[in-house]
């Protein structure tokens, strides 16, 4: 029985079952890449770029890819047999031709390093650094904060591009920020480029796609359920419209700067972005009934709020035209102090039992917080108050599922440290180092 | 296309009742399993609304372009999600019962699965058996580096799910799909099987029962049960007749 292969591309679609021939033609031709995986019988899914355990379970696979990346630099491990009159001898072919041509280049890079390092002639005026197109030039351009030439760039080599990203875990990682940083400048989508791979493959309390079309979609099917954040009903936030619209400032705030994201702090401000986007474009095209376009514009206020938190912007004045259920959720995050909780809860009344415990909880976490603002240590005092507040915190949200476990361990952190916020702060970054705990 | 299809449920030897549901439709292309959540009450009522809710929805659509399966098999999800959520509100004895996942659509040349949960599809082709599907469970998440085992509250069990429907608003289906090919059987089956049967043993009883697809599902559930059948067991078999 000839051994058959199933490779997963991009984590969705088959191709295959295939012949190790076959497979080689398919990876030729492009048809998957080195990150996409493949399985043999009953076998375990490797990714392509995986070479170590792709040699101890699939070695003929892991010889096509090594092959296939060693033979770009002229090296073959292919060895000739050659016969000379009546001996046999072998000989490796191509080798000492490749090693030539490996030292020349290598040489050429030398000179041209020796070059731009010396003051004599500066290797990017020569190569013009305007019309480069590696990650960090684009880098530069992003830096400097020239969005028209990264825009002009970036459609200039995306044809090109996207093909090999899609191919090559690292190409993916060089390329991923600018990417996202392309297409949530736009309308939150790459043609050719999959959602997921744009979200990333993590785990996510935020919808698959977060395109500007596919938001318009779901606002257009909303427009009858926007009342439920008045207060007065349950808080059924199963949908995505809904649920973006609990999302805790704070906790997002706390976990900027997300690795593969520039300029953009993380795929939830990207869809906060989108979504902004695509309701503000349905208000001022008259597409929202005018019946709705109060609580419409409030939801608005509602995200445009959570942007601004985000990035640590402190708001002055928290919009009235927010639903009753969002404005409180807003004042509690907001509040800079205790006193300004409590008039939060006075001046929002929500008659709803279970929103009225929803806010309970924010106001719960957010105190925490106010609690830890500006201290460097924590008195044995204030400890004992720590643990009766650390008691207080779920893991779990239950409305937006973010979980509040580096919180939690933020905290258990500053009690095993005496009360040392930056011990804690330093114990707590090995762990969780995408999650910022400073006041 | 032509598709032959098979299936079974057994409740096993220790369980007192069969949480799992199931249906399949070879004029229709439908297959579909799903497990309700042991330790929840309401299992067996979260399966069954998922599947009906899927086949139903699947049954009305008179035609799907290419490009329309995938958000229609992630709108017809969601809304069965919800269902099944809203189900459980009424009824406060159910609620929080949730429900696994794996359905099949069999349009034009290719095979499109909608999956969450453990429960899983399989592809037999050839004396090959591959997993289809990727099990939503925390052991697999933190195997794949999609959760860190900080992220996780202590004493929670690894094969305990990430993903399934009925329990959180958030509802995210994978969906897979792949051309189709003669002969090749695909496998769809709740954990009780896989629980209890390995994958190598799973191929080899295919390969002698793939002339006769009527006992298959039988047959496999009758191999879990001897293995101790500690579990629900579920198994829907479509073979490729013709492309």
């Amino acid at each position: 029985m000839e051994k058959l292969y199933l490779v997963r591309r991009s984590l969705e679609t088959y191709i295959g079952p295939m012949t190790l021939s076959e497979l080689k033609r398919s990876y030729r031709r492009m048809e998957f890449g080195l990150q996409d995986e493949v399985a043999g019988n009953r076998g375990e899914w490797i990714a392509l770029d995986d070479l170590k355990r792709l040699k101890s379970v699939n070695p003929e696979i892991s010889k096509l890819v090594s092959d296939d990346l060693l033979g770009g630099w002229g090296i073959s491990e292919h060895s000739q047999k050659k016969i000379i009159r009546g001996k046999k001898t072998s000989k490796k072919v191509g080798s000492t031709q490749g090693f030539r041509a490996f030292f020349i280049v290598f040489f050429i890079m030398g000179l041209i390093s020796a070059l731009h390092f010396s003051n004599r002639l500066k290797v990017s005026a020569l190569f013009n650094l305007s019309q480069r197109s590696d990650p960090e030039s684009i880098a530069q351009l992003v830096e400097a904060d020239d969005m028209k030439s990264f825009d002009q760039r970036m459609d200039k080599i995306l044809p090109k591009l996207i093909p090999k990203v899609r191919n090559s875990r690292n190409l993916y990682n060089q390329w991923i920020p600018y990417l996202r940083l392309l297409a949530f400048h736009r309308d939150g989508e790459i043609p050719g480029f999959n959602a997921k791979l744009l979200r990333g493959m993590g785990r996510f309390s935020a919808p698959n796609d977060c395109s500007h079309e596919s938001w318009q979609r779901r606002w257009n099917s909303s427009f009858n359920d926007w009342a439920l954040f008045e207060g007065k009903e349950n808080p059924r936030v199963e949908s995505d419209w809904a649920r973006i619209l609990v999302w805790d400032s704070s906790w997002m705030h706390r976990r900027r700067g997300a690795p593969g994201w520039k300029k953009i702090s993380h795929y939830y401000e990207a869809c906060l972005i989108m979504a902004n986007k695509a309701l503000r474009s349905q208000i001022n095209q008259g597409i929202v009934p005018a019946g709705r376009r109060g609580l419409a514009l409030g939801l608005v206020e509602r995200i445009s709020y959570q942007l601004a938190r985000i990035h640590g912007d402190q708001v002055n004045v928290i919009s009235q035209a927010m639903p009753s259920a969002l404005k409180a959720l807003s004042c509690i995050e907001n509040a800079e102090d205790a006193a300004g909780i409590t008039e939060c809860r006075k001046s929002t009344a929500i008659s709803n039992k279970k929103w009225s415990q929803y806010l309970q909880l924010s106001e719960n976490r957010h105190k925490i917080f106010l609690f830890l603002r500006n201290k460097v240590a924590l008195n044995d005092d204030q400890l004992t108050e720590l643990r009766k507040l650390h008691r207080q915190l779920k893991i779990i949200d239950p409305l937006t599922e973010f979980s509040y476990q580096a919180e939690s361990q933020y905290l258990v952190a500053i009690m095993l440290n005496n009360g040392s916020l930056m011990e804690a702060r330093k114990q707590v970054g090995y762990e969780f180092p995408e999650v910022s705990f400073a006041h | 296309m032509r598709i032959k299809m098979a299936g079974s449920t057994h409740v096993g030897r220790v369980r007192k009742n069969n949480q799992d549901s199931f249906y399949f439709d070879s004029t229709h292309g439908i297959a579909v399993v799903a497990d309700g959540i042991g330790g929840r009450k309401g299992g067996e009522v979260a399966s069954q609304l998922a599947v009906t809710g899927m086949r139903d929805a699947l049954i009305k659509v008179e035609r799907l372009r290419p490009e329309e399966i995938n958000p229609f098999l992630s709108s017809t999800v969601d809304r069965v999600n919800n269902q099944i959520i809203e189900r459980g509100e009424i009824d406060p004895g159910i609620t929080g019962m949730g429900t696994t996942l794996n359905f099949l659509l069999f349009v034009g040349d290719r095979v499109h699965i909608a999956h969450l949960g453990d429960s899983r599809t399989y592809l037999y082709d050839r004396g090959h058996l591959w997993q289809l599907t990727i099990d939503h469970n925390i052991e697999t998440f933190i195997e794949r580096g999609w959760m860190n085992k900080s992220d996780i509250a202590p004493n929670t069990q690894e094969g305990a799910l990430v993903r399934s429907m009925g329990l959180t608003g958030r509802c995210e289906a994978d969906l897979y799909d792949i051309k189709l090919r003669s002969g090749q059987i695909y496998l769809t089956c709740s954990d009780g099987l896989t629980g209890m049967v390995s994958d190598r043993k799973i191929s080899e009883i295919i390969s002698h029962h793939s002339a006769n697809l009527s006992k298959l599902p039988k047959v496999l559930i009758d191999e879990a049960n001897k293995n101790g059948g500690k579990d629900n067991t579920t198994v829907v078999v479509s073979q490729v007749v013709e492309v």
